[in-house]
């Protein structure tokens, strides 16, 4: 081949092979065209229809309301602190990599080499598939390990859990709450590294005050909503609005831009003021802890009000499970399992009083005309049992000590608490009168207090229908075949300390946003004529009568403050039907100073074990729950026990007219 | 009238030019504290200036004397220089001027620039090919005088190059194969060193885990979709958004997350940037380069000097030469990024961010255009009546006067 020759051939073959390659690359580039149009169309379906910036939520914490009892203490309050958490789909995949790589780095030492040959040969052995999870619980309890040390976080019970999760899972949390230095050991050993462990800025609702409380203020949930008790009745107020700030970022949370309007900003939630005063309640509930104790009884409650404006100071609810007794009281198991889920049975649960309801009906019949109108047969009272006609049991009256000597005037029924005079008033109603008389005090309708909403029980009355002289008339009369609430005692009550008039009961009161942000605990109007004032003060002084003569004398007197109240002793419902004869629900209702009577007090002892006489059982409670919280509130004591200096210091407090 | 060569040079112009544009949208950055793309980056910046030395390096090229190349003769010739030059570059990078980056020691710092060894060698390379493969006493047909001298040539840039840089060895190889069999190697000889090149292949890959990984992450990129799959899976990502036209330019938004966004995956941005609309512009730009250099290769016209042909081995060869690395190089660029192949570290000719890559390719373009200048010049001579001596005093073939300015 000559020179020329050979020339030629190249030119030749390098324009074939130029015009073949180059025809093929031109192809092929172009055929990428449709990979671009392919996914663009129709992408993958791993991508999730995710191109580009993503818009993602950035949340603000604010507050939930704070609510306090009467005097400015802190009962629940929304507290800033950090929840730990872990991606363990990112932790397994990049986090290890890096906490062993960087922590063997710090060493000196080669980064974990036996594990990068452990993670290729996992690759290769793929589908197999136990030993990438054998790869990934030994990394898991790397982690764990490293934040007991760090924290002092348990790892096994950690471990466990992570395990446990499924292995797609990206949000596992391992410690709800940190302490501060807790949060300092994590920040400082992650300097800025992600290994998948995230800190998470939170609130945490505290809860303070005394333990009987808790069903009161009830229980936010983990989503930040009221449960029940306060936080739920009063979420409208209580919540807070998150502030929201919207941005658009990069799946790597590079923040791009910032859409105009997309800041939303938040709002803590409304103080809220209680009417419940927590040193009160302390006191309360410490007294009647005690004498349920002593009393080996089947639980308790005890309330305490302000008869002037209904004013909820105290209300506690004790139940005790004795484990050598068969329970007839009404079990409440959401209090085992969280005490804020509780079953306040100061509005839901109602039972028969027994003698406590004897005022009411006194008082009632007095304006009916009993003692004017209807005269009563004083001679026909206290000498035997009763029989009523229609009726299967004969009325007597009650106590191995009943008393016997002479009555003269018609207040010794209800200072003695006979159970034979209270027939006798009440002989010349009507089903009508005597009924309306029940009713006139509250009874048979909810206080609606502001805490139970229609969980409240309204108690219960016999219908017109079937109400019967003797049996429904009699029974009331000394406080069976009725059915009421503690809440509805004391309102009722209230009646003899207002000159007749029955306060609204709140537990919290109307929203003052405009002024604090809590409620306006001043004096509210909203009130229920009961009686008329002068029977209503009579009734007081015949009730001030059985502190200082009759049943309230031994166990319900107090030494400091004159004391007006009844007691009383029912027997316990059976459940099978009928009543227990041994077994009984003790209780006292009482109010102080007698003059200007500041609070009522509420107590009512189930199933007490060792006595069962109500100023025996509850009387101490009652008497104990008057001095300390008339002392708390500031009263001074109005009678004379300690001396000259004390009568000098009492200086112009009247005594009350048939006083010691 | 426009001929190739002026195809050649606006295409280049028009590709350098979007080039600046989409470093500088694709390099936008978000909440720094001084804006890093303004009118000043744009018009003045270091894109900017890299464009204006690459069309100065093109005008250049385009007054390269190519046929003074195959006169000269063995080591008078620049060609073999060259390439030792390009193989001491690459020994260079494990020397104190070498620098690592991204684990990988490409790159040379000399005199405050920076560029990659073997971004001389993909060059050069070819150059030295054509210039040798159309030597006299090389019979490339022929398995000992021509083929294996040149496939050890080959064999020892092209491993030199693997060592750090796979993908620009695998191109390079690629070209060099074409050349070989443009200057008449036998193509079942070839084939019978495929199972030797297979097996350099194989062991190229498990020689370094990381291409283990990347041939694991693209078989199934979703494995592992926040580590070695984040970069592809992104890409396509990004080709996904847009639509045919496009967010809008510097509109994009993956490219924060993408990596490499101005260099290796700049065309995923112009994907999502421009749509379906600005990526077909990208690729037929790049195909009406490739058939521009083809009709200059491919150009059978008759020059007005018979000896010319004498040199129109080596021009056509080393024409080829570029249009194939330019070709094949953008070829692969888009596959990578489309994840049609597994990733590599290969830059999107005249558009990804690079200087030194820009500068030279389009040099060497600038060489391609020469070509025809040369060959127009050659023609436009031989028209005029010319003395009898004119003939033995060709600017070209003998005294190499300066040639005419460039026609653009």
């Amino acid at each position: 081949m000559t020179f020329e020759n050979r020339n030629q051939s190249i030119i030749n073959s390098t324009a074939r092979w130029g015009r073949l390659s180059v025809g093929l690359i031109a192809i092929g580039i172009a055929a990428t065209l449709f990979k671009v149009a392919w996914l663009k169309v129709d992408p993958p379906v791993q991508l999730g229809d995710r191109s580009g910036a993503e818009q993602r939520v950035n949340y603000e914490p604010r507050f939930r309301g704070e609510i306090t009892d009467r005097n400015g203490r802190t009962l629940a309050i929304d507290s800033p602190c950090w929840r730990l958490a872990l991606d363990p789909s990112y932790f397994c995949s990049h986090g290890y990599r890096k906490m062993v790589g960087e922590e063997a780095g710090e060493i000196g030492a080669r980064p974990d080499l036996d594990l990068v040959i452990d993670q290729k040969l996992t690759l290769l052995a793929g589908p197999l598939g136990l030993a990438q999870e054998q790869l990934r619980v030994h990394k898991l309890r790397t982690i764990t390990a490293k934040l007991d040390d760090l924290i002092g976080i348990p790892k096994r019970e950690l471990t466990r859990r992570l395990i446990d999760a499924p292995a797609t899972k990206q949000y596992v949390v391992l410690e709800k709450l940190l302490k501060e230095w807790q949060v300092d050991a994590i920040r400082s050993w992650l300097d800025g590294r992600n290994i998948g462990l995230l800190l998470e800025k939170r609130t945490e609702r505290r809860y303070y005050g005394p333990e009987s409380l808790q069903m009161i203020v009830g229980k936010c949930r983990d989503n930040g909503v009221g449960g029940s008790g306060i936080e739920q009745r009063r979420e409208e107020n209580l919540q807070s609005v998150r502030g929201e700030l919207k941005t658009r970022r990069t799946s790597r949370g590079t923040v791009i831009s910032i859409p105009m309007g997309s800041y939303e900003r938040g709002r803590h939630g409304t103080d809220f003021t209680l009417t419940i005063d927590a040193q009160i309640q302390l006191m309360a509930e410490e007294a009647l802890r005690a004498q349920i104790e002593v009393q080996n009884a089947g639980g308790g409650r005890c309330v305490v009000i302000d008869p002037s404006n209904g004013d909820i100071l105290a209300m506690v609810d004790i139940l005790n499970r004795r484990p050598d007794v068969e329970e007839v009281i009404l079990d409440d198991p959401m209090r085992r399992v969280e005490p804020k889920l509780g079953r306040d049975r100061n509005m839901i649960d109602a039972f028969e009083p027994g003698s406590t309801f004897k005022p009411f009906i006194w008082s009632g019949a007095l304006e009916a005309g009993v003692g004017t109108r209807h005269s009563v047969d004083l001679k026909r009272i206290n000498v035997e049992a009763v029989r009523i006609k229609g009726r299967r049991t004969t009325v007597k009256d009650a106590g191995i000590n009943a008393y016997r000597g002479p009555i003269k005037k018609i207040d010794t029924i209800l200072i003695k608490s006979l159970n034979t005079g209270m027939a006798e008033m009440v002989r010349k109603l009507s089903n009508q009168e005597m009924r309306s008389i029940v009713k006139r005090f509250g009874f048979g309708s909810r206080t609606n207090c502001g805490l139970a909403g229609a969980a409240e029980h309204p108690g219960q009355i016999t219908s017109l229908e079937n109400w019967s002289f003797a049996n429904t008339t009699i029974s009331v009369s000394f406080g069976h075949e009725v059915a009421v609430t503690t809440l509805q005692m004391v309102r009722a009550f209230s009646a003899f300390c207002c000159e007749g008039m029955m306060p609204q009961l709140r537990i919290s009161g109307h929203s003052d946003v405009a002024n604090k942000g809590g409620i306006d605990l001043g004096p509210h109007l909203l009130k229920t004529r009961a009686l008329n004032p002068e029977i209503a003060r009579r009734t007081k002084n015949a009730l001030r009568q059985v502190v200082l003569r009759g049943t309230l004398k031994n166990y319900g007197r107090s030494d400091r403050y004159s004391m007006f109240g009844k007691s009383g002793t029912a027997d316990l419902p059976n459940p099978k039907g009928g009543y227990f004869k041994d077994r009984y629900t003790s209780n006292v209702i009482a109010g102080a100073p007698f003059q200007d009577p500041r609070i009522v007090v509420y107590c009512v002892i189930d199933d007490p074990k060792k006595n069962h006489y109500g100023g025996q059982v509850a009387g101490p409670v009652v008497k104990q729950v008057v001095d300390a919280a008339l002392m708390h509130l500031g009263v001074k004591p109005d009678l004379v026990v300690e001396g000259a200096e004390h009568r000098a210091s009492l200086g112009t407090l009247p005594l009350h007219p048939g006083g010691e | 009238m426009l001929r190739p060569g002026h195809g050649v040079a606006l295409l280049t112009l028009a590709l350098l030019i979007f080039g600046v544009v989409m470093v500088n949208s694709a390099g936008l950055l978000v909440g720094a504290s001084v804006p890093n793309v303004t009118y000043d980056s744009v018009f003045l910046g270091a894109p900017m200036q890299h464009a204006m030395l690459a069309v100065a390096a093109m005008a250049l090229g385009t007054m390269i004397p190519l046929r003074r190349f195959e006169a000269a003769r063995g080591w008078r010739s620049p060609a073999p220089w060259l390439l030792l030059g390009s193989v001491l570059l690459l020994l260079l990078v494990w020397a104190p001027i070498g620098i690592t980056m991204n684990a990988s020691s490409r790159w040379l710092e000399v005199g405050g620039v920076r560029f990659q060894a073997s971004e001389f060698a993909k060059w050069t390379l070819p150059f030295f090919l054509a210039w040798f493969l159309t030597r006299p006493a090389i019979k490339v047909e022929r398995p000992i005088r021509g083929l294996l001298p040149s496939i050890l040539v080959i064999g020892l840039v092209t491993g030199l190059i693997a060592i750090e840089d796979f993908g620009t060895a695998f191109l390079v190889g690629c070209v060099s194969l074409v050349l070989l069999l443009g200057a008449g190697a036998r193509l079942w000889h070839l084939l019978t060193l495929a199972p030797l090149a297979l097996v350099a292949l194989v062991v190229g890959i498990i020689a370094e885990p990381y291409r283990v990984t990347r041939l694991m992450t693209y078989l199934d990129p979703w494995a592992d979709p926040e580590g070695d799959g984040w970069h592809i899976i992104e890409s396509m990502r990004a080709i996904s958004g847009g639509g045919v036209m496009g967010r809008g330019l510097g509109a994009g938004e993956q490219k924060f997350d993408l990596t490499s966004d101005t260099t290796d995956f700049i065309f995923s941005i112009i994907c999502e940037e421009l749509g379906m609309v600005g990526a077909a512009l990208v690729i037929a730009a790049f195909i009406g380069l490739m058939l521009c250099g083809l009709a200059i290769i491919c150009d059978r016209r008759e020059g007005g000097d018979g000896r010319e042909h004498r040199s129109e081995p080596f021009v056509r060869l080393l024409g080829l030469g570029v249009i194939l690395t330019i070709g094949l190089q953008a070829f692969f660029n888009i596959l990578v990024t489309t994840a049609l192949v597994p990733t590599k570290g290969i830059a999107l000719p005249l558009i990804s961010r690079g200087g030194t890559g820009w500068i030279l390719t389009a040099f060497c373009l600038g060489l391609v255009i020469a070509i025809e200048r040369g060959r127009t010049r050659a023609r436009a001579c031989s028209t005029e009546p010319t003395p009898s001596d004119s003939l033995s005093r060709s600017p070209v073939a003998t005294t190499g006067e300066p040639v005419e300015a460039m026609s653009l």
